[in-house]
């Protein structure tokens, strides 16, 4: 399936839940947070949200901003 | 200054973006004894480390995050809501723009997304004009900190309608004033302190001029003298003349 991941389109090939996504896609990262169709998604949700064909997901950390 | 539960020392907010380097960053945090620096979030790539977020942990500032950039309250509420999720605090420095070109502040949109984020338990900080109206509004919806623009974004000019801020702070002595954009020069920040502003929040100012360390210097001392010079007692400003030398026994009258 395809989704939209910061706003890029990337194929994913198997069913999968926030905690996969993030595992295999920003395993290096330790301090980012997930919006997912425009809507915040808590960490203690990711376990059970799953991704459907043409979900945008968000994925951000801390910048520099004023 | 009062931020909601927080009392800071210092008078200056300062933004962390556009240095030349991390070091000069942190260098201009300690020469203005900085305890508070605004942030954002943004997306991130996959190869992306953690090294801005360990810097801001290491400045042991309180972070206050922005929603810079947001066009709608929905954007600004999911914004606000993950940059409390990865800076553990319920500050947001509440921006909605209505372009990308003036970055002026959505009154509309602004109010949409601070009644939310005030039920969800943030404490709100809006970026709003210096329409009284729009100051109004924030207060009325439960704001303790309203920031007033000075003039546009980055474009330091200053206080452009320093009437109109007067008015906001005279109506609300309750409430915490920061000036936040416009600011350019050592004099601006002068200015707004003499009005009767409690701070100010910057970035541009000090991060891009020629030195940003020397600027600090010069903006830790211009606090402090206008500090002193407010303290003092300032001579209200008068329509007419008044001489400060006696007319008693001024010579050649009759």
């Amino acid at each position: 399936m395809k989704i939209l991941v910061n706003g890029k389109i990337v194929q994913i090939q198997k069913e999968a839940n926030l905690v996969d996504f993030i595992e295999i896609n920003f395993s290096s990262l330790t301090s980012y947070a997930i919006a997912l169709n425009g809507e915040f998604v808590p960490k203690s949700k990711y376990q059970d949200v799953n991704i459907k064909n043409g979900d945008k997901i968000e994925v951000v950390s801390a910048q520099p901003g004023g | 200054m009062q931020i909601y539960d927080i009392k800071l020392k210092t008078k200056i907010i300062l933004g962390s973006s556009g240095y030349p380097s991390p070091k000069i960053f942190l260098n201009c945090i300690k020469i203005l004894k900085c305890e508070m620096v605004t942030v954002s979030i943004r997306r991130v790539n996959k190869s992306q480390d953690n090294a801005f977020f360990e810097l801001i942990k290491k400045t042991k500032c309180h972070i206050l995050p922005n929603t810079a950039g947001c066009l709608s309250s929905r954007e600004a509420i999911a914004t606000a809501e993950m940059s409390r999720e990865i800076f553990e605090t319920n500050l947001i420095k509440l921006e909605v723009i209505e372009d990308d070109i003036t970055l002026k502040p959505s009154m509309k949109n602004t109010i949409k997304a601070a009644e939310t984020l005030i039920k969800k338990g943030f404490e709100v900080l809006p970026y709003t004009t210096d329409d009284f109206k729009f100051a109004k509004a924030m207060e009325s919806i439960g704001c303790k900190v309203i920031m007033p623009w000075g003039s546009q974004i980055g474009s330091g000019r200053g206080l452009e309608n320093p009437e109109k801020l007067i008015k906001i702070r005279q109506e609300f002595p309750q409430l915490t004033l920061i000036v936040d954009a416009g600011i350019g020069r050592i004099s601006h920040v002068c200015e707004a302190f003499e009005i009767g502003y409690d701070g100010i929040l910057l970035n541009s100012a000090v991060s891009k001029s020629d030195y940003p360390e020397e600027f600090s210097r010069a903006l830790g001392l211009s606090v402090e003298a206008v500090e002193r010079s407010i303290r003092s007692g300032l001579i209200p400003k008068r329509s007419y003349a008044s001489p400060s030398t006696s007319s008693i026994g001024l010579p050649f009258k009759k």
